[in-house]
């Protein structure tokens, strides 16, 4: 990690566990895109992901104290956005159903100027990533949009580069699999 | 198509093989045309989800979560949330109970030194309030420097520095009052790591562990 990013980042935490609050809209500046994103990408829903990221950084802020400063704040703001997300799924189980998906994901006979339409394109990957597995929504989220390198993945979601490394390759394939003919030339 | 190839292909993707492993894989795939059409479809698949990037927060998302935060102090709200609901992890064998026997008899003998000798006891000691002496100890012979950072000081990592002996076993004493406290050892300033002989630990709720002492009268 970067040293100065680092050491300014201790001072802030360590400025808000002494009262002063005003310095969190700092780290919040900072991750608010980030945070809002691991939730967007996980739900699906701009509405939810907006709730997810504010509940994520007020109870980040109530437990600065706990923090440590054992690894990234990053990695550990997003491990709480992540159990929040894992929270709210288990409670509304609101994965699309695959005829929904169908339904909506343009087939082979659509125009490649269809295809081509980037707002599309965007709700075919969303709901693509809806289709997957959580364990794998997670890892190609922190993989393939924030790009963390799976030392970081790491210290986000837990578990072994090898055996994160191996959840990676079978949610590439099953993605692959939801995206082929749709999005893929 | 063997698992194997497979298995090259995400090694190709997660940059994890040698240039000449690389070399190698890339003739393969290019010679095997459903190598070669699985490696496209991949890689065309992650593209568009990485083209897709990050999104931000509606406008004015800081102020909100700025304005739900706590006026208070979040530290005393925060430690008594923990003191008065937060699950404890209570692991008993000898080495607990020898550590939990060490801080009551250290807590006695602090209490019996404080109400026998306080006329002369030197002003370094706090009278206040009740203070219980706790000696906290890491066995890291490798160590160049450990200290001793929790909510006891405010998780300073610099401010508690543990003094070693010839066996390379460091110690820090430490007079706190009764309460509950969070800590971990910080060796060589940059590994954290939790306390072997501790009684009890604590989940921060996030992946983390803490150790957890009680100190009491």
């Amino acid at each position: 990690m970067d040293d100065a990013l680092h050491s300014e980042e201790r001072s802030v935490i360590t400025d808000c566990i002494n009262g002063d609050s005003d310095r969190y809209g700092v780290l919040v500046d900072r991750y608010r895109s980030m945070v809002y994103t691991l939730a967007y990408r996980m739900l699906g829903n701009t509405d939810a992901a907006n709730d997810i990221a504010q509940e994520s950084f007020l109870s980040a802020f109530l437990a600065l104290r706990e923090f440590g400063f054992r690894s990234k704040f990053s990695s550990w703001l997003a491990s709480i956005v992540l159990n929040k997300c894992r929270d709210a799924l288990r409670a509304r189980r609101d994965t699309v159903p695959v005829d929904d998906l169908e339904s909506v994901l343009p087939g082979k006979e659509r125009s490649p100027e269809d295809r081509a339409s980037a707002r599309e394109t965007g709700d075919i990957v969303q709901r693509a990533l809806a289709q997957l597995p959580e364990s794998y929504r997670e890892i190609i989220i922190l993989k393939h949009i924030e790009e963390l390198d799976y030392r970081e993945i790491a210290e986000v979601i837990g578990g072994s580069i090898t055996g994160l490394k191996v959840r990676a390759h079978r949610a590439r394939e099953l993605l692959k699999d939801l995206l082929k003919e749709r999005v893929v030339p | 198509m063997m698992n194997g190839d497979r298995e090259l292909i995400h090694q190709l993707i997660d940059g994890d093989l040698a240039p000449d492993q690389k070399e190698a894989v890339v003739r393969r795939v290019l010679a095997d045309p459903a190598l070669h059409e699985e490696l496209l479809d991949l890689t065309a698949a992650l593209r568009v989800v990485e083209e897709q990037g990050r999104v931000d927060a509606t406008a004015g998302f800081t102020a909100r979560v700025m304005r739900a935060l706590p006026r208070s102090r979040p530290a005393g709200a925060t430690r008594l949330r923990e003191f008065l609901f937060g699950a404890r992890v209570l692991r008993w064998n000898m080495a607990t109970a020898a550590a939990v026997a060490l801080v009551i008899v250290a807590g006695l003998a602090a209490i019996i030194m404080l109400r026998t000798d306080r006329g002369t006891r030197e002003a370094s000691t706090t009278v206040e309030a009740p203070v219980v002496v706790v000696r906290l100890e890491l066995r890291a012979p490798t160590a160049h420097r450990v200290a001793v950072a929790g909510t006891f000081n405010r998780w300073n990592a610099e401010a508690n520095q543990m003094a070693r002996n010839e066996e390379g076993l460091w110690t820090a004493t430490l007079p706190l009052e009764p309460g509950v406290y969070a800590y971990m050892f910080i060796v060589d300033g940059r590994e954290w790591v939790a306390d072997p002989n501790a009684p009890t630990v604590r989940d921060d709720g996030f992946g983390n562990r803490n150790s957890v002492m009680r100190v009491g009268i």
